[in-house]
């Protein structure tokens, strides 16, 4: 199992604002090592992410990540409008690429509807990314939809 | 080279896809028609005498501002063809973004040049000696990793007196380098209100 960013909000207490966080001893380098440990993955993901060698593979990673924590299936269309793509065919070298990285699985339900997930079986730090991206990245389509607000508000 | 038909489709499309409409925008020749009718018509009233200055010193003077005034009319509509005209769109009333496409045809050996690029920048947000103003606009351009610098040469060495953001992106990225420079657009929209509170 990956690291993840919540388990060590928990293991710690660090979203209960009530009380005060106190270390003291082996607590304190525990929470040390935990943290370099999250910086670690962190490091190994930009890492993995700056030599996907495909052009949209990283955007299709990211968008799969944020999808995949709110919707229980994902085909290629969704993370097409996500990253508000116009033809999916821009993304199609994408998909070959990490499903041959092993980031991803594809299920080819029919020969168009194709359910992709993220691999986190073989890759646990995709935890962390999820959870990372899911909090704190903003999709293409997202971006669109707050600017279109503001533009249509006079 | 700034544009080829191809690259502008290809922006256009992009534009559309975010819901927006591309503008071409050509003021260089208002200025260009201007400066030069003036031009026209001094060198034409010389001619005809009907400018004629008998002191020798004033002759002089007026020489030298003829000649002066010959070489601007010329060089500043070629400067604003190359600062201003472009691509413009319209995101919000008062708000544009302006689209600079820029391909390199011959190929350095010594550097190794992204080919393709296009100059995003905004219009002016505010005048540079606004102290709150010039503190808010760095905060935005900080955290959205904006460059501070456009490739104007008025702007490359921070004579122009006002504030505008900036960006830089090549074809496969454009999409997310126009939607940052317009949610800085935004922030500042929403951010300059409480300023003037």
């Amino acid at each position: 199992m990956g690291l993840s960013y919540q388990d060590f909000v928990k293991k710690y207490q660090l979203d209960d604002f009530k009380t005060g966080l106190e270390l003291r001893g082996h607590e304190k380098i525990n929470f040390y090592n935990d943290l370099n440990e999250i910086f670690k993955v962190i490091c190994k993901i930009f890492d993995k992410l700056t030599t996907i060698s495909s052009l949209r593979g990283g955007q299709v990673l990211m968008s799969l990540a944020k999808l995949q924590t709110r919707e229980s299936v994902v085909n290629k269309t969704d993370v097409k409008n996500g990253l508000n793509v116009d033809r999916l065919e821009k993304l199609m070298h994408a998909f070959d690429y990490l499903e041959q990285q092993n980031y991803i699985k594809i299920k080819r339900k029919t020969k168009k509807f194709h359910i992709i997930q993220l691999n986190d079986q073989d890759n646990p730090d995709f935890k962390l990314f999820q959870e990372i991206v899911q909090k704190f990245w903003r999709s293409p389509q997202e971006d669109k939809e707050s600017i279109r607000n503001w533009s249509d508000k006079k | 080279m700034r544009n080829t038909p191809s690259l502008k489709e290809y922006i256009n499309r992009e534009i559309d896809n975010l819901g927006f409409k591309l503008q071409e925008k050509r003021r260089s020749w208002i200025s260009f028609l201007i400066l030069n009718s003036i031009s026209v018509l001094l060198l034409l009233l010389i001619e005809f005498k009907v400018i004629y200055i008998n002191i020798p010193l004033l002759n002089t003077f007026f020489r030298g501002f003829l000649i002066i005034y010959l070489f601007i009319s010329i060089t500043i509509p070629i400067l604003w063809r190359f600062s201003y005209d472009g691509l413009t769109v319209e995101v919000k009333k008062n708000y544009h973004v302006l689209l600079n496409p820029h391909y390199r045809i011959r190929k350095s050996k010594i550097k190794d040049y992204q080919l393709i690029g296009i100059y995003i920048s905004s219009n002016r947000v505010a005048f540079k000696f606004n102290k709150h103003k010039n503190k808010l606009f760095t905060d935005i351009v900080r955290t959205r990793w904006l460059p501070r610098k456009r490739k104007s040469i008025i702007s490359k060495y921070g004579l122009s007196p006002f504030l505008r953001f900036n960006e830089f992106s090549t074809p496969l990225n454009f999409q997310k380098q126009f939607l940052n420079i317009v949610l800085a657009l935004q922030e500042w929209d929403k951010e300059k209100k409480s300023i003037s509170r």
